[in-house]
C-alpha cells in the first residue's frame, strides 16, 4: 500500500486528467448523462436505460461509467460494450 | 480561536452511513469550508476532549441525528450523536464567544425529532431521507444565505459522482476496500478529497 502523500498525488492526477469517460448519474429528475469535467449534465433521461443509451451515443465518449443511486459504481465499460 | 470556515461534524461512524458521510464532506470542501471530524481511533476521554476542542474552533456544526436507533434489533440505541449535540449547545450557551455558532441538524424524516428530542425544536432541522444527493442539497442550501456565491447542488452532486469513481478506482488499486469507512483515516479522506476538488476546479476553470 502507498503512503497518503502518494495517494493524494493519485487523486490530484485523477481530477486533472480527462479520460473521455461519460458518467450516468442518479438525479432528482431521473438519470443524468455527464461528460467528465463538465459542470452540467449533457442530458437527463427519465430511465437509467435511456441515459446509458444516450451516453453511448456521445461521440467523444471512450468509456461509460454507470452509477448506483448512492453514487457508487455499478459498471465501468468501454463505449457500446453490451456486457 | 473560532473560525468561520470550520464545520464540526457529528455523525455515526459506520459503513451504513459512509455513503452519506462522503457527500457531506465533499459538499463542505467544494464550497470552501473545512470539515472538522473526530477520528474514531481515539478512545474515551481523549476523544471527548478532542471533540470539545473541535466544537470550540468551529463556527458551524452539522449534527446528524438520523441514526440514533440500534443498527441491529438486539443492539442498544446510539447516544453519541445527541450527546455531542448537547455538548455543542452547552458550549454555545456558555459564553459570548460562542453565541454566534450556527447548527444544522440532519434527520432522516422531517418531524421525527419531535418525538425523540423535542428540546431542539426551533433549530434548523433538515431531512436527508438517507439519500446522498439530498445530503448535498440540504447542506448546500443551508450555507447559501451565508455564502451566496456557492454553486448549485446539481454541480456539486455531479462532481461528487465523478470523485466517487476515482475514489473507488484508486483505493482498489492500492488494495483498500472503498466501502469500508476504516480504510483511510478521516484526515486522509479529507486531504484526498481536497486535492481532488482543487484540481477538478482548476481543470474546469481552464476549459
Amino acid at each position: 500500500m502507498t503512503t497518503n502523500t502518494k495517494l493524494t498525488e493519485k487523486f490530484s492526477k485523477a481530477a486533472s486528467t480527462n479520460s473521455g469517460r461519460v458518467h450516468v448519474v442518479p438525479s432528482k429528475d431521473g438519470w443524468a448523462v455527464k461528460k467528465e469535467g463538465a459542470k452540467r449534465a449533457t442530458v437527463v433521461k427519465t430511465t437509467k436505460k435511456g441515459a446509458v443509451k444516450a451516453a453511448n451515443n456521445i461521440k467523444t465518449a471512450v468509456r461509460v461509467v454507470v452509477h448506483k443511486k448512492d453514487g457508487t459504481i455499478q459498471k465501468n465499460t468501454k463505449k457500446n460494450d453490451k456486457s | 480561536m473560532i473560525s468561520p470556515s470550520n464545520v464540526f461534524i457529528n455523525c455515526p461512524f459506520d459503513n451504513f452511513y459512509f455513503p452519506l458521510l462522503k457527500p457531506l464532506l465533499f459538499t463542505l470542501i467544494y464550497i470552501d469550508l473545512v470539515p472538522k471530524i473526530s477520528e474514531t481511533s481515539d478512545s474515551g476521554e481523549v476523544r471527548l476532549l478532542k471533540i470539545k476542542d473541535l466544537i470550540a474552533v468551529s463556527k458551524y456544526s452539522i449534527h446528524d441525528l438520523s441514526r440514533m436507533e440500534p443498527l441491529k434489533s438486539k443492539d442498544y440505541p446510539r447516544f453519541n450523536m445527541p450527546f455531542e449535540c448537547g455538548i455543542d449547545f452547552g458550549l454555545r450557551m456558555s459564553s459570548n464567544e460562542f453565541e454566534d455558532k450556527k447548527f444544522l441538524i440532519l434527520e432522516k424524516e422531517q418531524h421525527r425529532y419531535q418525538k425523540v428530542i423535542s428540546d431542539i425544536s426551533g433549530n434548523d432541522i433538515k431531512a436527508h431521507r438517507n439519500e446522498p444527493e439530498q445530503v448535498v442539497k440540504v447542506v448546500r442550501d443551508w450555507f447559501k444565505p451565508i455564502k451566496p456565491e456557492i454553486p448549485r447542488h446539481k454541480e456539486i452532486w455531479l462532481a461528487y459522482n465523478e470523485f466517487e469513481f476515482d475514489y473507488e478506482q484508486i483505493l482498489l488499486e492500492d488494495e483498500y476496500d472503498p466501502k469500508d469507512i476504516n480504510s483511510l483515516t478521516f484526515s486522509d479522506v479529507i486531504e484526498n478529497m481536497t486535492a481532488w476538488i482543487t484540481n477538478y476546479k482548476q481543470k474546469n476553470n481552464a476549459q
